[in-house]
Parts: structure tokens; C-alpha cells; sequence
């Protein structure tokens, strides 16, 4: 059943698992658990709908590069995946490889704990199973790259698949307009008893369970755990400061531009960067995305002008001169996105700003930083392909000034992937979660979603978030 | 014989087109002005990347095609 919070006078019921967030992790857990019997409290802090009030608890501080905290997410049930694109793309064998990344261990297990999820995820985020990830190229020849596979979700609104779902499902019980604001331990601290509620009215109650659930995101499940100090000084799961640190994001870097030589051939293409190139460089991965410029775009009887135009400009290179009098891109003509891996580092952060949200939480403080690891990364995945895309005999491309010019700052932009900030390891010294998703020197409190990522390959998160999830739910239910 | 007046659309698209051949010559002549004011620092847009690759102006192109002059 779904119920609003600012309803309901009285919760007298334990629940076997309380989940903290309705976004794809904790939709995937409360359907996955409540299917095999457990009886699920599902809290979701925002309406049925997009608010600019619930939004606004998503403010915060920014003092780094800018990732759009505000942005980027969604406070409402279905959380971001009601404005996410779809685009899926599985983990690799080789994320999980052993390895020190800025000195940092990757992550504490190996690709096939959550390969044997990759089918229920797919049919959860309505992929077609059979048909699988296709590129849309051609390989380039005797290349570092080759063609990205990769499929695309229509993309799935978990508010609109799943509300009928779960208002219906007898097993669970959805509370919105329910926002946590405090989690409270026994008295030796490492069980957690209860998740006081509190609505936008002034109700509030405590949720009592066996297992507490965080599916917050990469800012707010550090936000919250690091709010949570009453009883432990500087944040539940917080004893060697691991909580909030390692941000990562996905660097959205605009590479530069080529020219296709034959532009009639010419279409959209997508490459990423083969283990042995990146390992050999000490880089991370990368996706590069070629997408071609609008075509000559000329009808009737100018067309022959315009073409004849278009000939003289491409060639002389004053293209964007002679774009005043006729509209034109020149064929073959296109741009060059990525998507590159970000490495963990211990000073890209989320702490708590001064500031408070109308719950009396402190608001988050983001500093993302970039470290020149993934400078390294850019640039030399950016020459790379431009040498082979030459060789290739596609065409050439022209690199961005500051690829070229260590001395230019790098235009850095993001993919709203927020990763990293309560990673998983094995040693607490090093992260917050064990490889069951389980906060160290807690009992019963889990965390799911991307902030429990050890690495963030160069892939998509929302797919890989949906197999850890059901991975954790299929721990609990065993 | 009756003379027929072309249709505003199409009147439109002769006078654009004519607009375009009259700009065209001063479009070209001030480029090339300004590409001969900018020749040296062209030049010196050169760098190597490694011994099988320059950048010129960013343009990753083989050293052999610029020996050539191709590109």
C-alpha cells in the first residue's frame, strides 16, 4: 500500500527491512524482498509528484568544480530516474580487477558477484534481454578503441512503472512525504534501532526493523549518515572519516571536432578505450561519443548555391563567416563527447555545510575535485584517438586548446552520476561498506545505489545500481 | 508576349541568392586579409606529438602528410 505521511496518526508495526529512498535501489529491494515474504517499510521524503518545496532539501553548498547538486536529482517518488536518459551499459571484468587507484584499493569483489544480475536488471529497466548491448560502428582497425556497446531503456520511470505496483503490493507499506531525520543506535552502538520520521506538517514517529536500508544517492546517503552524530560524534559509520569522501563523478569533457573524409559515410559513433591501453598509460576508461553537426541544410533552387558556397567556405575555412549570409555546417563535420572514469580520490568530498534545511539537517557541501590522474586520463585518451582516427583514414580531428596545452584548464563538465562517497572495501580504513553493502561496525544498516561504488568505470550507473540491489536484496533474503 | 510576375516566394529567394553572390567577394577578401595578418601565428601553432604525429592548429595530422603537404 502507499500512504501519505501526513496522514497517518499511528505505525505500530515492526518491519522486517525499512528502506530509506524510492529511486530504482530501493524500488528494486521493497518489490525483490516483499516477493519473498518480508514485510517492507518503503520511505519516500518527496510526493507522488515533483515539488519545488521537497526539491528544495537538495540544496547545498558548492565549493568545487560545479556538478549541479540541485539539479541533477529528483525528491520525489521514482527519485532521479524520472529524468534520467537510459542509456545502459554494463561494468567490466576489468573494473574489478585488484588494484591501488590514488593509492586507494578498487573494489573488494570480482565482476561475477553481480554478472548473474545482469538479465533482472535488464528486464526491470525494460531492455530487451535477448538482443543484448550493440554498438552503432564499425571497429576502427588495429586500434585502443573499439566500438562501445551499450543499450538504450526507453528510459524507465520507476513512478509511473511502479506506483500501481506498489500501492497494491499487500508487503509493503510506502510512506511519502516521510523524511528521515535521524537514525538511532542501541545502546552499544552498533545496531540500529529505529528511523525517526518526520513530515512537512510536524508528524513524526519512529520506524522500527531488523534491517535499515540508505538508497538516498552518492549526496545524500553521506548527508544523512553524517547528520545522524547525537550518539556517534562525527556520523553513524564515520569512525576512520571515510564517509563522504571519494565524490566521483563521470567527466563530461568536450574532446574536440573532426571532419568525416567521407561525408556521406559519416554518422554517429561511439568508442571505448580497450584494458591494455588504459593500463599501460595508468589511466582510467573512456567512453568517446562522435556525433555529427546538422547537414547541409538547402532545398529547392538555392541548393546549388549553397553548395557551391558551402564548397569554397569548407575548404578556405571560413565557414562561420559565410554562415551569416547561408546556413550551413559542413559535411562530414561533427563533435567529440566523453565520458571518463574519475578515480576515487580522499579530497573530492560531500561534508555538512553551516547551513540547515527546514528539518533542522545540515544542508551538504560538495567539493568535487579532479586530481591529475584524470587529467592524465583526458588528455591522453583524447590524443590517442585523434592519431588513430588519422590512421584510420576516417578523417581528421582537431583537439580542444586545452588538450594540447597543459597549461589551459580543462573544460570539465558532468554526467549526474554521483558516486564513490560511501565506497565499498574491505578494510573500514578505506570505505564505509563490506562487499554485502553492509556499513562497517553496524549490524543491520545497508547501503545500495552508486555512493557505494569503489571505482566508477565508464559506465552508466543506473543499471549496475539495479544488480547490486538485487544482489543485497538476495543477501537478506538468505 | 505577357510577362508573368514570379511569386513573392520565389521573388524572395532570388533576392537572397543575389544578396549571398553580392556579399560573397567581401566575405573572402576580408578572410583573406585577415588569414595574411594571422599567417606567423599559424606557424607557430606547430607541435610535435610524437614522431609520427604533429598538431597543427589542433588538427592531429602524420608528419609524412605535412612533409607532403597534404591536409
Amino acid at each position: 500500500m502507499i500512504r501519505d505521511f501526513n496522514l497517518v496518526k499511528k505505525i505500530d508495526q515492526t518491519y522486517d527491512t525499512c528502506i530509506v529512498g524510492s529511486g530504482p535501489a530501493g524500488i528494486t529491494l521493497a518489490l525483490k524482498l516483499a516477493g519473498n515474504g518480508m514485510k517492507v517499510a518503503l520511505l519516500e521524503a518527496g510526493g507522488l509528484d515533483y515539488s519545488a518545496m521537497s526539491q528544495d532539501y537538495y540544496e547545498c553548498e558548492s565549493v568545487g568544480h560545479d556538478a549541479w547538486p540541485e539539479f541533477t536529482r529528483l525528491r520525489y517518488f521514482g527519485g532521479t530516474s524520472n529524468h534520467w536518459s537510459g542509456r545502459c551499459r554494463p561494468f567490466e571484468a576489468s573494473d574489478f580487477d585488484k588494484r591501488l587507484i590514488n593509492g586507494l584499493p578498487g573494489w573488494p569483489m570480482s565482476y561475477n558477484s553481480i554478472e548473474g544480475y545482469l538479465k533482472e536488471a535488464m528486464t526491470i529497466l525494460d531492455l530487451n534481454v535477448s538482443a543484448g548491448f550493440t554498438p552503432i560502428n564499425k571497429p576502427l582497425l588495429k586500434s585502443n578503441f573499439y566500438p562501445d556497446k551499450f543499450a538504450k531503456s526507453p528510459p524507465t520511470r520507476f513512478n509511473t512503472k511502479y506506483l500501481d505496483v506498489i500501492s497494491s503490493h499487500q508487503d509493503i507499506d510506502c510512506l511519502y512525504n516521510a523524511n528521515v531525520v535521524d537514525m538511532r543506535l542501541d545502546s552499544s552502538h552498533q545496531t540500529v534501532k529505529s528511523m525517526a520520521i518526520a513530515s512537512h506538517e510536524g508528524n513524526h514517529t519512529n520506524i522500527t526493523a531488523k534491517d535499515f536500508i540508505l538508497c538516498l544517492g552518492g549526496i545524500e546517503n553521506p548527508r544523512f549518515l553524517l547528520n545522524c552524530d547525537q550518539q556517534m560524534p562525527g556520523g553513524i559509520g564515520n569512525q576512520n572519516g571515510m564517509v563522504g569522501r571519494c565524490f566521483m563523478e563521470h567527466l563530461n569533457v568536450p574532446i574536440g571536432s573532426f571532419l568525416h573524409k567521407d561525408p556521406e559515410e559519416a554518422s554517429p559513433m561511439q568508442f571505448f578505450t580497450d584494458d591494455i591501453f588504459c593500463s599501460d598509460q595508468e589511466i582510467g576508461k573512456s567512453n568517446l561519443s562522435m556525433s555529427m553537426v546538422n547537414k547541409i541544410k538547402s532545398y529547392g533552387r538555392t541548393r546549388a548555391i549553397k553548395t557551391f558556397f558551402k564548397n569554397i567556405a569548407c575548404n578556405l575555412e571560413i565557414e562561420e563567416k559565410v554562415q551569416f549570409i547561408s546556413d550551413f555546417s559542413c559535411p562530414g563535420m561533427g563533435t567529440i563527447g566523453s565520458l571518463v572514469e574519475q578515480a576515487p580520490n580522499l579530497d573530492s568530498r560531500v561534508s555538512l555545510s553551516k547551513a540547515k534545511d527546514n528539518m533542522g539537517l545540515r544542508r551538504a557541501k560538495l567539493d568535487w575535485k579532479i586530481a591529475k590522474y584524470d587529467e592524465r586520463t583526458i588528455r591522453s585518451t583524447a590524443i590517442e584517438m585523434a592519431k588513430q582516427f588519422s590512421q584510420a583514414d576516417l578523417g581528421n580531428i582537431k583537439l580542444a586548446d586545452f588538450i594540447l596545452d597543459k597549461s589551459l584548464p580543462i573544460k570539465y563538465g558532468h554526467h549526474a552520476h554521483h558516486m564513490g562517497t560511501t565506497r565499498m572495501s574491505e578494510d573500514p580504513k578505506y570505505g564505509v561498506v563490506n562487499t554485502d553493502c553492509k556499513v562497517h561496525d553496524v549490524d543491520n544498516l545497508y547501503i545500495a545505489g552508486s555512493s557505494v561504488f569503489s571505482t566508477g568505470g565508464a559506465c552508466n550507473p543506473t543499471m549496475p545500481i539495479v544488480q547490486l540491489s538485487l544482489r543485497l536484496a538476495d543477501h537478506l533474503i538468505q | 508576349m505577357e510577362y508573368i510576375m514570379p511569386k513573392i516566394q520565389t521573388r524572395r529567394t532570388i533576392i537572397k541568392s543575389a544578396l549571398v553572390l553580392a556579399a560573397m567577394p567581401i566575405v573572402l577578401t576580408a578572410h583573406g586579409a585577415s588569414k595574411r595578418a594571422k599567417q606567423p601565428a599559424i606557424n607557430s601553432d606547430v607541435r610535435l606529438i610524437d614522431a609520427e604525429y604533429v598538431s597543427v592548429c589542433g588538427w592531429i595530422i602524420p608528419v609524412e602528410s605535412l612533409i607532403k603537404g597534404e591536409n
